[in-house]
């Protein structure tokens, strides 16, 4: 907990508004083919915004994170309101039948409102960009 | 034998003293910690709002962005899915985080280079269609991109 909070306290030292997903162990073990993940989630916005989270497989290399794991896999919460300059401890836990070493990635993205311009006999337009953070993790079988 | 001189007597005997008869409790201390290695990004202004060009044949906007990494972290840009009035002739569309990553592709993902150290980085979110006709006109009407930026801490 003094981790977490000291880690939030540096990231919410400078003019960031981003959500934040902290992993305390970079390395986790299969136990009776399960692997549990506990990760702590944080934004520092000026209002509580809704966040989710996803478990990723690696994707064309082992740093970067690729499609999003669904089956086998609970997230609780995996998508919640969160107020600024909190965090939300949550649980991954999935099944992992890998019998290497395997990176996994836990992510949080948070997408923000879509605010819809009318525009008529005139080109317009308007540009939506989500952002997500994640933090690699490794299983061992 | 007077107060003051016994006690100064008292204090010169402890100090000439072995040091087992000095020594107190005495405690190691020890403190350890370890600060998990993080990223995030962030989009300032929301929405990005596009317009036209005094030619005609391009929408751009700008923005803003945040990046922080305190380890070895990397940053990719999604497809972009672009969203075109209806009949609309070809264009092409393009996300541009200065100094980090880029992308104008609908099918394929793009990644800056992996970065090493701590790094608190602000930059413009440059974003644009483009035409990409024989007429060298944008169709009129409303346009949207969507793209996700990914910070990954490695």
């Amino acid at each position: 907990m003094m981790r977490t909070t000291l880690l939030l306290a540096l990231v919410l030292s400078g003019p960031v508004h981003a959500q934040t997903a902290f992993l305390e162990k970079r390395e986790f073990s299969t136990k009776s083919g399960v692997v549990k993940i506990k990760l702590g989630v944080s934004h520092a916005r000026q209002e509580a915004v809704e966040l989710s989270v996803r478990l990723k497989g690696a994707g064309k290399d082992a740093e970067t994170p690729g499609a999003v794991i669904t089956e086998g896999v609970s997230i609780v919460p995996s998508r919640f309101k969160l107020p600024p300059n909190k965090v939300r401890r949550l649980l991954i836990s999935f099944q992992n039948t890998a019998t290497t070493r395997t990176p996994y990635f836990a992510c949080v993205i948070y997408q923000p409102p879509i605010e819809r311009m009318e525009r008529v006999g005139v080109a317009g337009g308007s540009m939506l960009l989500a952002t997500e953070s994640c933090s690699r993790f490794w299983v061992i079988p | 034998m007077n107060t003051p001189q016994a006690i100064r007597i008292v204090l010169a005997a402890a100090l000439l003293a072995p040091a087992p008869i000095l020594a107190g409790t005495t405690t190691d201390i020890k403190a350890t910690g370890s600060a998990p290695s993080f990223c995030n990004i962030s989009n300032e202004g929301g929405t990005i709002s596009m317009a036209i060009s005094a030619g005609g044949d391009q929408l751009s906007g700008t923005g803003s962005y945040n990046y922080v990494a305190n380890g070895d972290a990397k940053v990719t840009l999604s497809p972009v899915q672009q969203t075109s009035p209806k009949g609309a002739a070809a264009s092409t569309p393009s996300i541009d985080l200065s100094d980090l990553v880029s992308n104008n592709s609908s099918g394929a993902s793009a990644a800056s280079d992996a970065s090493g150290g701590v790094i608190r980085k602000q930059g413009k979110i440059i974003t644009s269609i483009k035409q990409d006709n024989s007429a060298g006109l944008l169709t009129a009407g409303a346009y949207e991109l969507q793209a996700t930026a990914t910070c990954t801490a490695l």
